[in-house]
């Protein structure tokens, strides 16, 4: 206990090493009030960002709102901040307490009314991880690792912002947002693509909400309440692979890998099922070369949190059986936000011969993570 | 009646057949004046129709008719030759007119039409049952329509498109769901044919292709089916039954275990709507069998179709004549009662149909 402590207090990483067993895909990282204003580029940072006092945009509020913010109440840090502010917290209660080895950071600023705009923003994001997370004072213990931040509406910028970022040693992904239309089988998205290859770095989505069309807008008309607007949020997600898959963007860019975040993952199933019976019924009127399921299981990965299961449990082990769990999906935790999985709930509902897959196997492969850190002496291991 | 593969005889309910007026003038037959000499889009989709055609091979008659338009050709095809002992008409309208009285009036000539040439008239006749199409953006007219064929005796539903601007648990729909309880007809849901208003197929916009389209558009049915029960219409109408008549039953387990688990703590904000959500499911909540559904001849297929109790909810149809023709076969791994309830029981006891009596009639 001593020595971790000093060594904590020091930030010192230990010579002796472990393995990762639990790799985190999802975890929220806030700027503290005023940090990030220095790094967005000029002139969007005193034309667009600066030029107006930004009240809460809450509408459809997670339960309990106006205590909790849709935040886990127990990581806003003591000094007044947001949750998610403070990288010592997330390392006390995410790494140490929960047992995360290795945390993918996912920054999520506030969506834009324009593509340049979003760019700069993207930017700026870049930056503060690099400064404030992922710096040798912040990262000591290299448990941490960034998103490059790429403003997928604006293709170009997206793939020079990735030229930018590649190489970093701590950046693990790209994250480009669910929302702007249209859907990820359009060919103006080809250079964030491109890039991505390029570099052999995997893309990740993550929801984000949005305004007017990048709500974005349900073809049958907007939900009522977070309830029903967070479930039918999925379909987002599903129309994106539909997209991926009858567009070919697989085709064009077979070493793509993609990752959907926080989209919830057991709807794949029956859309796998669908999907494969649309391409065998009209396979002469289709471009794709192999069944929709395979490049799925190929190309796709999905993160765990939110888990959705039904009263008997059994139903759920059956289902990760039938969509062969341990190809497409990664341990996600969702620190700091109210929807929190602990990885040790979590890897007990997973099948035993799928736990390493899912827990880091899947993570280590699809993010080219170490497979060891540098020891915590009392540090939680999940299993 | 038709054999399956393990020799074992079943009755057939084929709870989804779509038809047509035979052409423009046929259909104008049917409208008075205003709307006679409106203009109005055709059945037939430019972005969205189905590359090598809308229709199945062989569904037009000898004459050329349009598929789906001429009930003794279409009998012969679905009851001699499908085996098929009763079926459910849906009429295909013609988009939904941003001008709510022209809507109502298409909805009400193909009612006529549904009416005087398939469930009367024709050696088929006794076997037909019939869907009321309605327009929900036009409560005053649909109410009218409801009131007028309500106690038809070969009425079983009123029909909506499954495109709107605002999901179907909204109050404004409420009167209408209410008429549906009153006259003991269930709401069926499908996508309405033919161009005219409504947002864009997916919430990404505009697919480019046609297998994306329809890929996705069948799925639509969770943001109607998620908010009727998140806004407490089945707590309000305990009696009220809808028909999703695109398909897609599979989508629901993965929704409605979202619905329950991640959307249990909502509770607290909807509490006319108490109950957990997958509990207002059962006896609300039924199918129309799509081409595209389930998870083919598996040894879990049965066991996956009980999931969600989907087994007492999906009813085979066929879709004829539209490209999508659902050919009705059952997997190995179903029980002989999941068999019986996709073949014809759900839609039975659903629509009030004696298969036997519909049968012997013959």
């Amino acid at each position: 206990m001593t020595s971790t402590v000093t060594s904590t207090t020091e930030r010192t990483p230990a010579a002796e090493r472990v393995a990762v067993r639990c790799v985190d895909s999802d975890v929220h990282p806030t700027p503290r009030s005023g940090v990030l204003t220095q790094y967005i580029p000029e002139p969007w940072r005193s034309k667009y960002f600066l030029t107006r006092k930004i009240g809460d945009q809450i509408y459809y509020d997670a339960p309990d709102y106006a205590h909790a913010y849709a935040m886990r109440v127990d990581t806003f840090p003591a000094d007044g901040e947001f949750a998610g502010s403070d990288p010592d917290l997330a390392f006390k209660q995410l790494i140490m307490d929960a047992g995360s080895d290795i945390a993918i950071l996912e920054p999520a600023a506030y969506p834009a009314r324009f593509p340049e705009a979003n760019h700069a923003m993207s930017c700026a994001l870049n930056d503060w991880q690099a400064n404030h997370w992922l710096d040798s004072h912040n990262n000591w213990h290299e448990r941490w690792r960034g998103s490059i931040c790429a403003a997928i509406e604006s293709p170009e910028d997206g793939a020079r912002e990735i030229e930018r970022w590649a190489g970093h040693p701590y950046m693990g992904q790209i994250l480009i947002k669910a929302e702007p239309r249209p859907s990820w089988g359009d060919p103006k998205y080809d250079p964030i693509w491109e890039a991505a290859t390029k570099h052999d770095i995997t893309v990740s989505c993550h929801l984000s909400r949005g305004h007017h069309e990048e709500l974005p807008i349900p073809p049958v008309g907007f939900p009522s309440y977070n309830h029903d607007f967070m479930v039918t949020y999925s379909l987002l997600a599903a129309n994106q692979v539909m997209s991926l898959v009858f567009d070919g963007v697989f085709d064009r860019f077979p070493t793509l890998r993609i990752v959907f975040v926080e989209h919830a993952f057991t709807w794949i199933l029956p859309l796998m099922w669908r999907m494969d019976a649309i391409y065998e019924a009209r396979k002469s009127w289709v471009d794709i070369k192999r069944k929709p399921s395979e490049y799925v299981k190929d190309h796709i990965k999905f993160t765990t949190q939110p888990l959705d299961y039904p009263e008997d449990k059994t139903e759920l082990m059956r289902a990760f059986e039938w969509m062969e769990c341990d190809k497409i999906l990664l341990f996600s935790s969702d620190y700091p936000h109210w929807t929190f999985d602990d990885p040790r709930w979590l890897v007990k509902h997973l099948p035993e011969h799928a736990r390493e897959n899912i827990m880091f196997r899947n993570g280590i492969a699809t993010y080219h993570l170490p497979e060891t850190v540098p020891a915590l002496e009392g540090q939680v291991r999940v299993f | 009646m038709i054999e399956h593969a393990d020799g074992a005889t079943t009755p057939v309910i084929d709870a989804s057949v779509h038809i047509f007026s035979k052409s423009n003038k046929d259909l104008r037959s049917f409208l008075r004046e205003p709307f006679k000499s409106r203009g109005f889009p055709d059945y037939e989709m430019d972005w969205y129709g189905a590359p090598g055609g809308e229709y199945a091979s062989n569904t037009k008659g000898p004459d050329r008719q349009y598929p789906g338009s001429d009930p003794e050709f279409v009998g012969g095809q679905l009851f001699d030759e499908r085996g098929v002992d009763v079926a459910i008409l849906h009429p295909m309208t013609r988009g939904i007119m941003p001008d709510r009285h022209l809507g109502t009036a298409i909805a009400a000539a193909h009612n006529e039409l549904m009416v005087s040439r398939w469930l009367e008239g024709n050696s088929y006749a006794d076997r037909y049952r019939g869907t009321i199409r309605v327009n929900p953006d036009d409560i005053t007219g649909a109410l009218r329509e409801v009131e007028k064929y309500a106690s038809h005796p070969r009425v079983v539903q009123i029909g909506v498109p499954l495109q709107s601007r605002e999901v179907y648990g909204k109050p404004q729909y409420w009167p209408l769901w209410e008429a549906a309880v009153e006259a003991n007809l269930p709401v069926s849901v499908h996508i309405e044919v033919g161009a005219g208003l409504s947002f864009a197929p997916t919430p990404s916009g505009v697919p480019r292709t046609y297998e994306q389209y329809v890929s996705f558009m069948a799925l639509n049915y969770l943001y109607h089916l998620m908010n009727m029960i998140a806004e407490g219409v089945f707590e309000r109408m305990p009696a009220l039954k809808f028909v999703w008549a695109d398909g897609a039953a599979d989508l629901l387990t993965p929704f409605i275990w979202r619905m329950d688990c991640f959307g249990r703590p909502h509770l607290e904000q909807t509490p006319w709507a108490p109950k957990m959500p997958s509990d207002y499911l059962p006896g609300h909540t039924y199918f129309i069998q799509g081409a595209m559904d389930g998870p083919g001849d598996t040894e879990f297929a049965g066991e996956w179709f009980g999931f969600t109790g989907k087994d007492d909810m999906v009813m085979y149809g066929s879709s004829y004549p539209h490209w999508q023709l659902n050919e009705l076969k059952v997997p190995a791994s179903y029980t002989d009662e999941q068999r019986d309830k996709l073949c014809w029981r759900n839609a039975a006891q659903l629509y009030g149909i004696d298969v036997g009596a519909g049968v012997s009639a013959q």
